[in-house]
């Protein structure tokens, strides 16, 4: 046994060894830029690949789907800030849920409570385009959600055309449980905008449609608006 | 066919069936709990759909692995030659055996269907899930029980039956896809076959769908076709195993 073991083997045997150790370190060094993405959200599956997933069960995956939405960028203690989050792959993710259930309130709430706060304000309008899209879709059960959809462009977003935009969308609506308040935000928005004359005929228009169904403090206010638009009418006018 | 039914749940019993599948399915609702309670909103909602769908899972593979497992026991024991020498029919034989791990289905789901009841948010709903559930095991332990009886092994039935699972559950996306698909290439050939597929496997996906323990069951006429699909499927399945067992020499 020993004999076999002669020294020019033992010398092929280690320059063997070395050149694997050796071949090993290049080939790291050569792919060490070859990293795993770290991202914050997954990646997005396809619509047919999401079909695929949900094994015959949409509704099972819509809330695992939602649920790892919801807890992206929180790994371990970490919490990744929302300005850090890539919007554009946010609104996709939210699309591709609302795709698996019109139906649910999730995705709407996350994207107005959580993922609307976010500290990058412009990233805030997709958001509120979305929410616009989501409540389209069954409009008898989220119409509500268009409030909070005026409320980011108005005090989030300071772009009181998009409010506009949403509160129109709002006022198209016509369900029992709409209260006052809901159908005047264009009115309201409008007022803000200083359109008063507009402001002042979309709550006349809406007065003469629904007026008789105010409760009788909303019918003094609405008077009240209408006059009070009436007169800054009228100071514009008179403006030198 | 009382004495073979008694028989299945005894072997159940002594399988350990019951108390593992239950231990795991606590396991499951614990979970569907701790996750649906981490839901921003709709919190019952997603717990329910969550242990619905474990449930669902838990219950099928239960049902697979204990029944590919009786049946290769069968065989190994020479247990099935002893049943067949009495005065029973083979096709009377498989339905009593059908008939024995259905009463197993039944008996697992009842406390499963119960427990899902609990977080239910429409009953209806809830309703039509376990009738439909029922009716999806009753299709899978059909097909679980040809497989036993046509490879008599455990190993490859349990296989087959759960490609066939996958593919009852798959197919509407399978058709979704070939619908889409161009006639050219290899798609001449793998569009038609997958069309061929489709009218000889079940539409699973229709079963026990979480989505109405939420927002309640679809029109009627859907309950019709899942009980006709599983009235005709079991058909085809136990005539299919008499067929196979007809030709076996003991």
């Amino acid at each position: 046994m020993r004999k076999r073991l002669n020294l020019r083997k033992i010398w092929v045997f280690n320059v063997l060894l070395i050149g694997f150790a050796v071949g090993q370190a290049t080939l790291s060094w050569a792919i060490r830029d070859v990293r795993p993405t770290l991202g914050i959200l997954p990646d997005l599956p396809q619509q047919q690949a999401a079909d695929a997933l949900a094994f015959g069960d949409q509704q099972f995956l819509y809330r695992y789907l939602a649920l790892t939405l919801q807890n992206a960028g929180d790994n371990g203690g970490r919490v990744t800030p929302l300005k850090n989050y890539d919007y554009a792959k946010v609104v996709a993710w939210l699309r591709l849920l609302d795709g698996l259930d019109h139906d649910s309130h999730w995705v709407i709430a996350m994207a107005n409570g959580y993922f609307g706060q976010t500290q990058t304000i412009e990233d805030v309008e997709p958001i509120v385009r979305f929410m616009q899209e989501n409540v389209a879709y069954r409009p008898e059960l989220k119409w509500p959600w268009l409030v909070n959809a005026i409320h980011l462009s108005r005090h989030r977003l300071k772009n009181d055309w998009l409010a506009l935009d949403a509160a129109r969308q709002l006022a198209t609506y016509d369900y029992p449980e709409m209260n006052a308040a809901s159908l005047q935000m264009p009115a309201l928005v409008l007022d803000d905008l200083q359109q008063y004359e507009s402001a002042k005929q979309e709550m006349v228009v809406l007065k003469q449609r629904r007026g008789i169904e105010f409760s009788p403090n909303d019918q003094v206010w609405v008077d009240w608006f209408i006059e009070q638009m009436n007169e800054f009418v009228r100071d514009t006018k008179n403006l030198p | 066919m009382i004495a073979t039914l008694r028989f299945v749940l005894l072997t159940a019993l002594r399988d350990r069936l019951f108390a593992g599948l239950f231990a795991l399915v606590a396991v499951g609702f614990a979970m569907a709990i701790y996750l649906g309670d981490a839901a921003l909103v709709e919190k019952g909602q997603t717990t329910v759909v969550y242990a619905g769908g474990a449930a669902r899972t838990i219950l099928i593979l239960g049902l697979i692995i204990f029944q590919a497992f009786h049946i290769q026991r069968l065989y190994e024991t020479r247990e099935i030659e002893a049943v067949l020498s009495r005065a029973i029919s083979r096709e009377a034989f498989i339905v009593a055996y059908w008939a024995g791990f259905a009463l197993v289905a039944v008996l697992l789901a009842a406390p499963i269907i119960a427990l899902v009841f609990l977080f239910q948010s429409s009953l209806e709903g809830a309703v039509w899930w376990a009738l439909s559930l029922v009716l999806e095991a009753f299709i899978v332990i059909a097909f679980a029980m040809f497989a036993g009886i046509t490879l008599e092994k455990a190993v490859p039935a349990v296989f087959a039956t759960l490609g066939f699972y996958g593919l009852s559950r798959l197919m509407s996306f399978f058709m979704s896809i070939s619908e889409g698909t161009s006639l050219d290439g290899v798609n001449v050939i793998t569009v038609p076959l997958s069309e061929l597929v489709a009218l000889l496997v079940p539409r699973l996906d229709l079963f026990a769908q979480t989505r109405w323990l939420v927002y309640g069951p679809g029109d009627i006429d859907s309950l019709v076709i899942l009980i006709g699909q599983t009235v005709l499927y079991i058909g085809l399945l136990l005539f299919a195993a008499m067929f196979d067992l007809r030709r076996k020499r003991f």
